[in-house]
């Protein structure tokens, strides 16, 4: 079901004008900000299942979501909410065949948005930049 | 500034940076523990606060935030999930303004923002506008009501309430329900009103209504049907406002604008309004008034002597006396009208009576008696006493007039002749009266054009000196010769000049006149005596008369020893403390003064030792019957031997016998005058008699 969502959302993700902009550096340091928010996401899940803690599982996976859905991350936001559904149900796991499938989609969403930084044109003004 | 609050950090980065990017100041916390500690110490225009935090959630800042005084009207909107219908519904519940989900459209999350601050800011004008109008409404004593037709129910505003005074909670909603305050007959009238307004027809009335404890208010109330789309009346609209003090300011108005402010009594438009009206009634039913015009006697002189403020006392206790007297007379039947009100002040010192449904004329007169009698009884004010007097004329309906004015006219002329008569009386009217007053406009008109028409002339009579019989001075006397009606008596017109102020003017023309005739006499080498020229009161007191005088010497250039003035007794006694500076000043242009008319007044023997005065005339009507009649011969004795006593010169007027002669020639009456000299002579024949008398 993960598979169908748009991996990036791009009118979300440029709906920040700045993330056009190469300039104010905005689009690297988010990804970067979700590279660690993803590292100790995935952590804490494991954690949680290991220990069986439903709550804590739905917490990390709430920020993972949360984390996601604001650069329109859709795929990863929509793997990251089924899980939260699922541990707000009681459902407190989170085995390796999950963590292969988060591990891949995170994969797929950086390498999509560092193409998308690759790609920024040098200028200074977003709305000279902006692709329909 | 923007208070954003959400525990993840690429959120309130994302968010922040958009918000600043539009212009907005934002402050981040990422707990609710910092987002309510910031909330009390700064001011945030809107907050934007994510529901689900770790610590306190968002639903629970939320909630703190609506409990704080401050916190009740900022817009809070919420950010949740997309799917979190339950979320939205209690963040509603909770006071939450608006609610945004994630993932967050950045650029829509600023529209959000902007359109929830311009709709708080409408919240906000709507609530100062409805503050403003409530204090409007209070101070206007204006309250608004629904009535709810399907299910007759009333919504009235708390003014609305007020208005009724103390309102049982269970008739508050009826719309009936204070229609036992409302007093009859208006009680019907808005029952009836209400009934129609029920079936679409808008009112507008005012009632009275006794309030709970007794006080009686007027309120005015508008109504107006509302009806749906299919015409059918669901509600009425209405506002009520108490106008008591409108109702009582407006009553105020009228009584001033029928009433004379000084007495209370009624002015001359609402005695005319009353006038008409009872002449109409009588004139239906036959029946008789009396209309009593009254004018006190003297007031310019009281408010001249003792101020004005004195003046409005007397005049209102005359008021009270006319009213009382009035009231007093219980024959005067007047059917339900207020006694007050038949009693009027004109205006000035002039006051109304108007009897109704008299049986005889001779009850008018008992009333004017009884009106005579009580006004003069002394009046005490302000530490003086005094007495004033009326003069009081009476015209009769139907008899003296059918109308208003002629009714006013005639009483006022019967006033003139009481006034006439003697005062502190009363007279009825007669023709003759009409008459007279037709005569006497005539005669002031006539007399008004007699100087620029010529017709006035003097005429000389001589003086002589009562031992060798020789004329040593003359007494000019005006006559007035009218094309139509012959030699007019100064009798007849001197009053009449000195009512109209004619006699201003007039005497300016004696002076000229006279002093015209010296020099002409001068100039044609003529033999010339000094020439007596009469003032009156009037003059006397005029400004005007020091002026007039030094024109004259001046203009004709004769010396001023030619010239005597005589003044009557009464003009120099009244005022003697004026009238002796006024003296002092003719005296100064070198004129000789007489006193005439001698013995006739009342003339206080110290003042007349001060007054600058050369010559006492004793009047004619004591010389009249002399040498039989022995008190006008004491009399004349006692004048003469003042008069020496006082080194004062005398002239006897009216010698018109050889036995008067000789009488005032061995008492040392030193001058005369009278027809056994001369009578009056115009000025040629008085010339004649003057050279004869100087022969060579």
């Amino acid at each position: 079901m993960t598979d169908t969502e748009t991996l990036i959302d791009e009118s979300i993700l440029f709906s920040v004008p700045a993330m056009r902009n190469r300039a104010s550096g905005l689009l690297p340091r988010m990804i970067s900000l979700l590279h660690s928010e993803a590292e100790s996401g995935l952590e804490a899940m494991g954690a949680a299942a290991a220990a069986s803690d439903a709550g804590a599982l739905r917490e990390a996976a709430h920020r993972l979501k949360s984390a996601s859905g604001a650069l329109g991350a859709m795929r990863l936001h929509a793997l990251a909410r089924d899980i939260e559904n699922a541990a707000r149900g009681g459902y407190a796991s989170f085995d390796e065949a999950d963590r292969q499938e988060v591990e891949q989609v995170l994969q797929a969403t950086f390498d999509a948005l560092e193409k998308l930084s690759a790609a920024l044109p040098s200028g200074t003004n977003a709305s000279t930049c902006r692709a329909d | 500034m923007i208070l954003l609050v959400d525990d993840d950090a690429m959120v309130r980065l994302l968010a922040s940076e958009v918000l600043i990017s539009a212009g907005f100041e934002v402050m981040e916390c990422s707990d609710g523990e910092h987002a309510l500690e910031a909330f009390d110490k700064h001011e945030f225009s809107l907050v934007l606060l994510d529901v689900n935090m770790s610590g306190i959630d968002g639903f629970e800042v939320c909630r703190a935030i609506r409990e704080r005084p401050h916190g009740q009207r900022v817009p809070i909107i919420m950010l949740t999930g997309m799917d979190d219908t339950v979320s939205i519904d209690r963040a509603y519940s909770l006071g939450a303004t608006d609610f945004v989900t994630k993932p967050l459209n950045w650029t829509l999350l600023v529209y959000r923002v902007r359109y929830a601050l311009r709709a708080a800011a409408t919240v906000a004008d709507l609530e100062v506008s409805q503050r403003r109008l409530a204090v409007a409404q209070r101070v206007a004593r204006l309250g608004g009501w629904v009535w709810h037709i399907d299910d007759d129910r009333c919504e009235r505003s708390q003014i609305c309430l007020d208005l009724w005074g103390d309102t049982q909670p269970a008739a508050q909603a009826v719309p009936f329900g204070f229609l036992s305050r409302v007093l009859s007959p208006d009680r019907q009238h808005l029952r009836e009103a209400m009934e129609r307004a029920r079936r679409g027809d808008a009112y507008q009335m005012s009632f009275r209504v006794q309030r709970g404890d007794g006080s009686v208010v007027t309120l005015y109330e508008q109504a107006l049907p509302v009806r749906d789309e299919f015409g059918r009346v669901v509600r009425v609209e209405g506002v009520t406002q108490d106008v008591t003090e409108r109702e009582l300011a407006a009553e105020r108005i009228r009584f001033l604008a029928y009433h004379d402010s000084l007495t209370g009594l009624a002015n001359r438009q609402m005695f005319r309004e009353m006038l008409d009206h009872a002449l109409a009634r009588s004139g239906r039913i036959g029946a008789r008034c009396a209309l009593l015009y009254l004018d006190l006697d003297r007031l310019k002189r009281i408010n001249d002597s003792f101020g004005h403020t004195l003046g409005d006392q007397i005049l209102r206790e005359v008021a009270g006396r006319l009213v009382g007297s009035v009231r007093s007379a219980d024959f005067v039947g007047r059917e339900g009208v207020d006694p007050d009100e038949v009693v009027a002040r004109l205006g000035g010192d002039e006051f109304t009576v108007l009897l109704t449904d008299l049986a005889r004329p001779e009850d008018a007169a008992r009333v004017a008696t009884r009106i005579c009698e009580e006004l003069c009884r002394p009046l005490q004010v302000a530490h003086v006493e005094l007495v004033v007097t009326a003069s009081l004329g009476i015209a009769l309906f139907p008899e003296n007039g059918t109308d208003a004015e002629a009714l006013l006219r005639h009483a006022d002329m019967a006033m003139y002749a009481a006034k006439q008569r003697g005062r502190n009386t009363f007279e009825f009217f007669t023709e003759a009266m009409q008459q007279q007053a037709l005569e006497r406009l005539s005669l002031e008109q006539d007399l008004a054009h007699a100087i620029e028409a010529g017709q006035f002339s003097l005429h000389y009579q001589p003086q002589v000196d009562a031992t060798s019989g020789r004329i040593v001075s003359a007494e000019a006397l005006l006559r007035w010769t009218h094309p139509e009606r012959g030699n007019v008596s100064p009798v007849q017109f001197i009053p009449v000049a000195e009512e109209t102020g004619f006699i201003v003017p007039l005497s300016e023309w004696v002076v000229l006149t006279a002093c015209r005739q010296i020099a002409q006499w001068r100039e044609s080498g003529a033999p010339v005596v000094p020439v007596a020229i009469n003032l009156s009161a009037i003059n006397f007191r005029s400004d005007s008369l020091l002026p007039v005088i030094v024109h004259a010497l001046e203009s004709t250039g004769i010396p001023s020893e030619l010239l005597h003035v005589e003044l009557t007794e009464s003009a120099v006694m009244h005022e003697p403390e004026s009238a002796l500076e006024k003296l002092k000043a003719l005296k100064a242009l070198g004129l000789k003064l007489s006193i005439d008319d001698f013995g006739t007044g009342y003339s206080s023997l110290s003042t007349l030792k001060q007054f600058p005065i050369d010559l006492l005339k004793i009047d004619r009507s004591f010389v009249r019957d002399l040498p039989d009649d022995a008190s006008d011969g004491s009399i004349v004795e006692a004048i003469l031997a003042m008069a020496q006593a006082l080194s004062l010169g005398v002239v006897a007027e009216g010698v018109e016998t050889e036995a008067q002669r000789e009488f005032l020639t061995q008492r040392q009456c030193g001058l005369m005058q009278g027809y056994l000299f001369s009578r009056p002579l115009p000025a040629e024949q008085f010339l004649q008699r003057l050279e004869a008398d100087r022969p060579g």
